[in-house]
């Protein structure tokens, strides 16, 4: 005779995790049938010997440090996210092959005339410019030719640094200019406030002085009317 | 407190409140994937990787209440592709290469323990991290969710986006095969009780 408890029953049953009135015709079909109570008894061994494995302590090595982001994700805009990241480098990539095909096609052409102008020029080839050239040398170029041309750039690359280094100098030394004579007012108006305390203070002990001095002169004629009270007191006095 | 309160604090600029949810669950972490993998190195390395990959992508878990469901994914995908990349490049351990067998987990040992002698030999963990590796990986997973992890049907059938029935159904499966090992083996609760 066939089996009808479906096997996911059983295994409800064996974690505990059927309902009373599941579990009670559970049971009852256990009373009836030897070949599931035995396979309830084997689920039941196996599960005890896999509880000998009891859990392990984690190697001490195994502490969280968070990851160091490096500095270009934080300027990375949010849409680039992990799951968009791997889209990005074949993207942009695939961008910059569009840009570079669409301004051949336009025979772009930025040109810098060493006075400061910035020359661009696009345009779409005509017909003559995909003829070969007549100035175009049919001589190869020589090793003399290329060093030379190589000390150019470099002489170029040179005044480049140059004029940045020296532009950056100016800057500093206007910075450094205007901090001294920040400090130079700064140090005029303390100056001011000194004298302005200074004056003050004066005029304070200098009312006190005569405050003083009314005191004894009121003190003195007092003293000379309890002595004398037929002679008035006289200026000195 | 909560794992759902730490990660709100975490969201809300308290980047040390993940350390917290780190400690608390880095062991039961280590042994899910240890019990997956059945190598101590690699478990420690996967670990590791949960959760810095965790620690990257928490502000965009919907939900904190289902952190556990989350982390459990981001570690049952990180078993996956390591067990794929082991299939793809196997390695060869040292010891096989002095002994001539293979005795890497995951693959269907050629050698077993079959005497006494045999079992007494092997550190009993060993013995029963070599029978979990015999079994296919989708059984063994909900195996080791169920027993060792203790997790109700249906939050493993949560994690792993299969309906409860299929869970147990593998689960059944899992632990039959087990059994199949472990008779093969000789290995019994009498001997366990030895070696323990």
């Amino acid at each position: 005779m066939k089996c009808e408890l479906p096997r996911e029953e059983l295994i409800g049953y064996l974690y505990d995790e059927v309902d009373a009135e599941e579990k009670a015709g559970i049971e009852s079909h256990f009373s009836a049938c030897p070949a599931c109570a035995q396979a309830l008894e084997r689920l039941g061994r196996t599960r005890n010997l896999m509880r000998a494995w009891t859990d392990e302590v984690p190697p001490a090595s195994l502490v969280f440090a968070p990851e160091k982001n490096p500095w270009w994700k934080a300027i990375l805009p949010p849409w680039t996210s992990a799951g968009n990241r791997r889209w990005l480098a074949p993207g942009m990539a695939l961008g910059l092959a569009a840009v570079i095909l669409v301004f051949a096609v336009l025979n772009f052409e930025a040109r810098y005339d060493g006075e400061g102008g910035l020359h661009v020029k696009l345009r779409l080839p005509a017909v003559e410019d995909l003829e070969p050239s007549e100035g175009v040398r049919e001589t190869p170029v020589t090793r003399a030719e290329l060093i030379q041309v190589q000390n150019q750039s470099l002489a170029l690359i040179q005044e480049l640094i140059d004029d940045g280094y020296t532009s950056q100098r100016l800057e500093l030394g206007l910075i450094l200019e205007q901090f001294a004579r920040d400090m130079e007012s700064q140090r005029r108006r303390d100056l001011v406030l000194v004298g302005q305390g200074l004056q003050e203070i004066e005029g304070s002990t200098e009312n006190r002085f005569l405050r003083t001095e009314d005191l004894l002169h009121h003190l003195l004629a007092v003293t000379y009317a309890q002595a004398d009270p037929y002679t008035p007191p006289t200026a000195e006095q | 407190m909560t794992d759902a309160e730490l990660i709100r604090r975490f969201r809300d600029g308290e980047s040390h409140a993940f350390n917290g949810l780190a400690g608390r669950w880095q062991s039961r972490l280590y042994n899910f994937i240890l019990r997956q993998v059945g190598d101590r190195e690699e478990a420690h390395d996967l670990s590791q990787k949960v959760l810095i990959k965790a620690h990257r992508n928490l502000r965009r878990l919907r939900d904190p209440e289902k952190f556990s469901t989350w982390i459990y994914q981001i570690a049952v995908n990180s078993c996956r592709d390591e067990l794929r990349r082991r299939k793809r490049r196997p390695m060869i351990s040292l010891e096989s290469l002095e002994t001539g067998v293979d005795r890497r987990p995951d693959e269907k040992a050629e050698v077993s323990p079959t005497t006494d002698s045999g079992i007494h030999k092997c550190e009993l963990r060993d013995l029963l991290n070599r029978a979990l590796q015999c079994i296919p990986h989708e059984q063994r997973t909900i195996v080791v969710m169920k027993e060792y992890q203790h997790l109700k049907f249906t939050e493993i059938a949560g994690i792993l986006k299969l309906p409860v029935n299929t869970v147990k159904s593998r689960l059944y499966y899992g632990l039959g095969n087990l059994r199949k090992v472990m008779d093969q083996w000789n290995i019994t609760r009498e001997t366990i009780d030895y070696e323990m």
